[in-house]
């Protein structure tokens, strides 16, 4: 089996794949259809065998089965603790079974407890953080490099002026305890609405370039490397 | 008493995570110390082993649904068919490739299952929306209205400024990207993530401490 150069067959059939999505765009059709069943079946069984040796087996069966000790080491016994958990999330299979599908949500209601217990840690450590870096300086300093002397930064000001009005405009739109029809209000609601939308326009091209670099990268697969693995598998 | 022992579960299991923010890392009680956290590396494996069980009932939901179909001979079974020969031989070769000492395998699996088959394929099906975002701007770009012009331009600045091609139309093309990022952008999706934040705490909040009944099966 080692004497099959997998490198090549690998870039052959990625070729092959790639052309099948692709042929998408023209309308569905059985290949297409064909090589998203690969898909989800290949990823599946990527998520399984990655889970197992780079997790179950190193962090759960090794330590809890003692086959990482060393000959000096002794096992303890409390190491089997993770086949409680085990069996706590063998649970979830009552999911399968009509008449006693509310034990499995016990082990769902763990999941949410943990979730929620979690989600002030992620409250605390990102909001605060993110919290105390918005509210800039409206007067900033900097120190001239020839004689350190301090002298008003303008356009850190204006930069940190314009980022607060920014964050405050667009809070004010999605702030409903007072009625947006006030004077003041109104008018920062609509500049709130108006930033919006150069912020999806902003993430929209972030996003157009993210998968235009993407299909650049299938482009050139399909250039050089596939044009190449035919090459040589076909015609030398 | 079932949804009595379900909401239990839940509000318990969240004590943990909840307590160990809040208490300092070494907590002095009746003259001694203890440190609180010390086993975390134990409580996160024991979370993870649990909800790892799962996998099995993803595998099993895929050999009922597609099993089902194949037996029956419905429409489409070829592909069902498929989808779980690529699963178990994926699962084999790896397990083979990893456990087993096998080169040929573990060539196999990493150079044709993940190299050939696997990144081509998510690589074409993700590049495969930049046609869709293409027409989705056609539609949304047409400038209607004021807020439709300034996302448009907003657009332009960014995908203009990101391209080698951008500096040939003009050399502040990049430093406009990142001004518009930096001071626009940004404070802009702050003010829209601290909403969120203070929303998705409260709704963390009611799941904890089960308010929200639909996790539990309604009212029954």
């Amino acid at each position: 089996m080692s004497a099959i150069n997998w490198d090549l067959w690998g870039v052959l059939a990625g070729g092959f794949c790639v052309l099948s999505i692709y042929s998408f765009l023209w309308k569905e059709n059985r290949f297409y259809r064909f090589f998203e069943h690969v898909y989800i079946g290949v990823a599946t069984g990527y998520g399984v065998v990655e889970t197992i040796s780079n997790f179950v087996w190193p962090d759960w069966l090794k330590p809890s089965l003692g086959l990482d000790l060393q000959p000096w080491e002794s096992y303890q016994w409390w190491k089997a603790y993770l086949f409680v958990a085990a069996a706590i999330g063998l649970l979830m299979y009552f999911m399968l079974s009509r008449k006693h599908n509310w034990i499995a949500r016990i082990v769902i209601g763990l999941g949410l407890g943990i979730a929620g217990g979690m989600a002030f840690q992620g409250f605390f450590g990102g909001f605060f953080p993110t919290l105390v870096d918005s509210f800039r300086p409206v007067v900033a300093h900097s120190f001239d490099p020839a004689t350190g002397a301090p002298r008003l930064n303008w356009w850190l000001m204006g930069g940190n002026v314009l980022f607060l009005a920014t964050m405050l405009c667009v809070m004010t739109y999605f702030f409903f305890s007072f009625e947006h029809s006030k004077p003041g209000i109104k008018q920062a609601s609509a500049m709130g609405r108006w930033l919006m939308m150069v912020t999806f326009g902003a993430f929209f091209g972030s996003t157009v370039m993210a998968r235009m670099a993407l299909l650049i990268d299938r482009l050139q697969f399909m250039i050089h490397d596939w044009y190449r693995a035919i090459g040589s598998a076909f015609g030398g | 008493m079932r949804r009595l022992l379900v909401m239990l579960v839940t509000l318990l299991a969240g004590v943990y995570f909840f307590v160990q923010f809040f208490l300092p890392k070494d907590l002095y009680i009746f003259g001694e110390f203890y440190q609180w956290g010390r086993y975390e590396k134990e409580v996160f494996d024991f979370v993870r082993v649990i909800f790892v069980m799962s996998f099995g009932l993803g595998i099993i939901n895929l050999v009922r649904v597609y099993g089902y179909q194949i037996v029956r001979g419905r429409p489409g079974w070829v592909n069902g068919a498929v989808l779980l020969l690529a699963m178990v031989v994926t699962i084999v070769a790896g397990m083979w490739g990893k456990f087993g000492q096998s080169d040929g395998m573990a060539s196999f699996y990493d150079k044709f299952l993940f190299g050939g088959l696997m990144n081509n394929l998510s690589s074409a099906m993700f590049s495969l929306l930049a046609f869709y975002m293409a027409s989705a701007a056609y539609r949304s770009f047409r400038v209607k209205s004021f807020e439709a012009a300034l996302m448009m331009g907003a657009a332009l600045v960014i995908m203009i400024g990101q391209i080698p091609l951008g500096y040939l139309v003009t050399e502040q093309a990049p430093q406009a990207r990142n001004w518009t990022m930096q001071w626009i952008s940004t404070p802009a999706f702050r003010g829209i993530a601290f909403g969120a934040m203070v929303a998705g705490l409260a709704m963390a909040i009611r799941m904890w401490l089960s308010l929200e009944k639909t996790n539990f099966g309604g009212g029954k």
